[in-house]
């Protein structure tokens, strides 16, 4: 067994049929801030595990024996961490099966290993990379701590789809003046979306159109009202129930976020806001 | 920062940056489109109009199955019917003159971003998107922009847009905007409609409540018509203090000057109207005096001394008519007007002159 790979024991490990996602360790828990405790304070993304956690009991209650998916922890470059983080871990009772640590040079490498379905993190050039090699990728969003913050989760779960990447043809993009990153980017997140789609398939279906604890949102930056129902259509032909839908049409994406407020977000390259928004 | 955008739009050099960026793209994607669709203005410096798609098709029948059969079937109903147009609503005749306007613009000022914007804003479920887009693609509308909040309430989003005016058929969501601070209005659907002028855009406003603020209205409510002229004549020369639609009529004027600029007062595609219940003698100087202190222009005003308004919007033609009293815009329905109401004020508690037992919507 893998030195680096530490297993959760208070929680049950699952089939690998059940979907892995892979979110990474930054953010989740408080790195920067250096403690003397065994465990860690919550980070900007901690929410996201508990919503991740509120969702798949939401379900065990309406069919139990059905988990949504596994999630595991990658840490990057962690290795001194390793005690705090699996006390940490366990001192909240996250619902996290596996921490997998390893060095900057391996992160590729270690990612595919995982066969993670979906990588999440808060570091756009992480998202960028694993987009690359093929794993379908997306950013976190921070969300600030609320006062009093209690296991339950009120707002819906939001997941921001790309419209450009949905309905805009690469073509048509080179044209417009952005740079090579940004195009190789768009390119990746293009070839992994009908897997990214597969994987918000697979959360939405269980709920229904209304109040469902998981929200689908679309939206096109770049594209006009015609590229917006082509990417309307194609999320339909993936199966996905879309429930919100934004054509920006070069307005400007940074207070159209901030209203939506996504938990996680597709990484298109094509977004000016280096730093996602936290909720506010 | 254009004078034309709501006050709380806040300066922010990171987000101005990330603006440049976002706008720079779409601008450059835009522009080798090749096609004949004209690209949409700046946000920052156009007039944005945000309509619902209630006030912009007339969605009675959907209506009615998704409040008598749920969301489910009325979602199943749009994408069966999604090749099929929705037909044109309340707003429709307005949204095709802010367009006459805009091609009168772009020939005037080729590069200019100060035209009219307009964003279908609706609460509306995102799957209902594609027949919306079918249906403003088959009238040939020019809607770049769309907020589908799927559910959700549209306010936020408003802000976002930096809207100049909002219409929708919710006229709750049309008071919470107007307590954010953005004009808007409440539309109805009505059977009859005048024939309307292709040229030009005529928009008629009602006075107290609307453009003004209810200071006044809340004097003839309260003391009566006689304190109420005493009032307004020992006070002729303070201005009221804005109403929620001020700022709207600011922003036309703002267009308007464009093509007063260019020698075309005498055909400029774009007209106000004041039309109010008050009397240009006793009353009607301080509503002038208060409209110079602000700098801005009405085309007509029509002071009716109490007389109905709906025999004279008759006649004017407005492609839409503002007013805070329901029983005005039931009259002006009556002959054909297309009314929007501003719930704003206390006119809201009465109804012709006189109050409403039981507080609340008078719809």
């Amino acid at each position: 067994m893998d030195p680096n790979i530490i297993t959760n024991t208070d929680v049950v490990q699952l089939p690998s049929s059940v979907i892995v996602i892979a979110v990474s360790c930054h953010g989740i828990f408080d790195l920067d801030t250096p403690t003397e405790l065994d465990t860690l304070s919550k980070g900007p993304t901690f929410s996201f595990i508990k919503a991740i956690q509120a969702m798949n009991e939401k379900l065990t209650g309406k069919t139990p024996k059905v988990t949504l998916f596994d999630v595991i922890i990658l840490a990057k470059d962690l290795q001194g961490n390793q005690a705090k983080i699996e006390n940490s871990i366990k001192h909240y009772g996250l619902p996290i099966s596996r921490c997998w640590f390893f060095n900057n040079e391996e992160f590729t490498q270690s990612l595919k290993s995982t066969n993670a379905k979906l990588f999440l993190s808060m570091d756009s050039s992480d998202v960028c990379k694993a987009l690359q090699e093929g794993v379908p990728a997306a950013l976190l969003c921070p969300q600030t701590q609320a006062e009093g913050d209690k296991e339950q989760v009120a707002n819906p779960f939001k997941v921001l789809l790309s419209g450009d990447v949905m309905g805009l043809p690469e073509e048509k993009l080179s044209e417009a003046g952005l740079s090579q990153p940004q195009l190789q980017t768009f390119k990746a997140a293009k070839a992994s979306m009908a897997e990214f789609a597969a994987v918000i398939r697979e959360m939405r279906r269980h709920f229904a159109r209304e109040d469902s604890p998981l929200r689908v949102t679309l939206m096109s930056v770049l594209g006009s009202s015609k590229e917006w129902a082509s990417a309307l259509l194609t999320a339909r032909g993936l199966g996905l129930e879309v429930d919100e839908a934004y054509c920006l049409a070069g307005a400007s994406s940074g207070p159209i976020l901030n209203c939506i407020q996504p938990h996680i977000m597709c990484y298109d390259g094509l977004y000016s806001v280096t730093e996602v928004p936290a909720l506010s | 920062m254009s004078e034309i955008k709501p006050n709380d739009v806040v300066a922010d050099s990171a987000a101005d940056a990330g603006e440049e960026k976002d706008w720079a793209a779409a601008k450059a994607f835009f522009d080798n489109l090749k096609t004949k669709k004209p690209r949409p203005p700046k946000p920052r410096y156009a007039v944005t109009i945000a309509v619902s798609s209630r006030t912009l098709f007339n969605m009675t029948e959907e209506r009615k199955i998704y409040e008598e059969e749920g969301l489910e079937t009325y979602v199943a109903h749009h994408i069966a019917h999604e090749n099929e147009p929705l037909r044109p609503g309340a707003a429709f005749p307005f949204v095709k003159a802010l367009m006459t306007v805009n091609d009168k613009l772009r020939e005037l000022y080729p590069d200019s971003e100060e035209l009219f914007d307009i964003v279908l804003m609706t609460n509306n479920h995102a799957q209902v998107g594609v027949r919306l887009i079918n249906s403003i693609n088959h009238y040939d509308l020019t809607i770049e922009r769309f907020c589908m909040t799927g559910g959700q309430s549209p306010i936020g989003y408003l802000k976002a847009y930096m809207t100049n005016l909002y219409l929708s058929k919710n006229s709750e969501t049309v008071t919470e905007a107007i307590e954010e601070g953005i004009a808007a209005a409440t539309m109805f659907n009505s059977d009859t409609q005048n024939q309307l002028c292709e040229d030009q855009l005529r928009v008629a406003f009602d006075g107290d409540a609307v453009l003004f603020s209810d200071e006044s209205e809340i004097i003839v409510k309260k003391h009566g018509l006689d304190t109420f002229f005493e009032h307004e004549k020992e006070y002729e020369n303070k201005p009221l203090a804005q109403g929620p639609l001020k700022c709207f009529l600011e922003a036309l004027g703002k267009l308007q000057r464009k093509f007063y600029a260019k020698n075309e007062r005498m055909n400029c595609p774009i007209r106000t109207f004041l039309v109010t219940a008050r009397s240009a003698a006793s009353s009607g100087a301080r509503v002038l005096k208060t409209l110079r202190s602000w700098g801005l222009e009405i085309d007509e005003a029509l002071f009716l001394a109490g007389a109905p308004k709906g025999p004279l919007l008759q006649k004017i033609r407005p492609h839409i008519f503002f007013d805070d009293q329901m029983f005005h815009i039931e009259g002006a329905q009556e002959l054909g007007t297309i009314s929007a109401h501003v719930p704003y004020g206390i006119g809201q508690k009465y109804h012709k002159g006189k109050l409403i037992e039981k507080p609340g919507s008078k719809n």
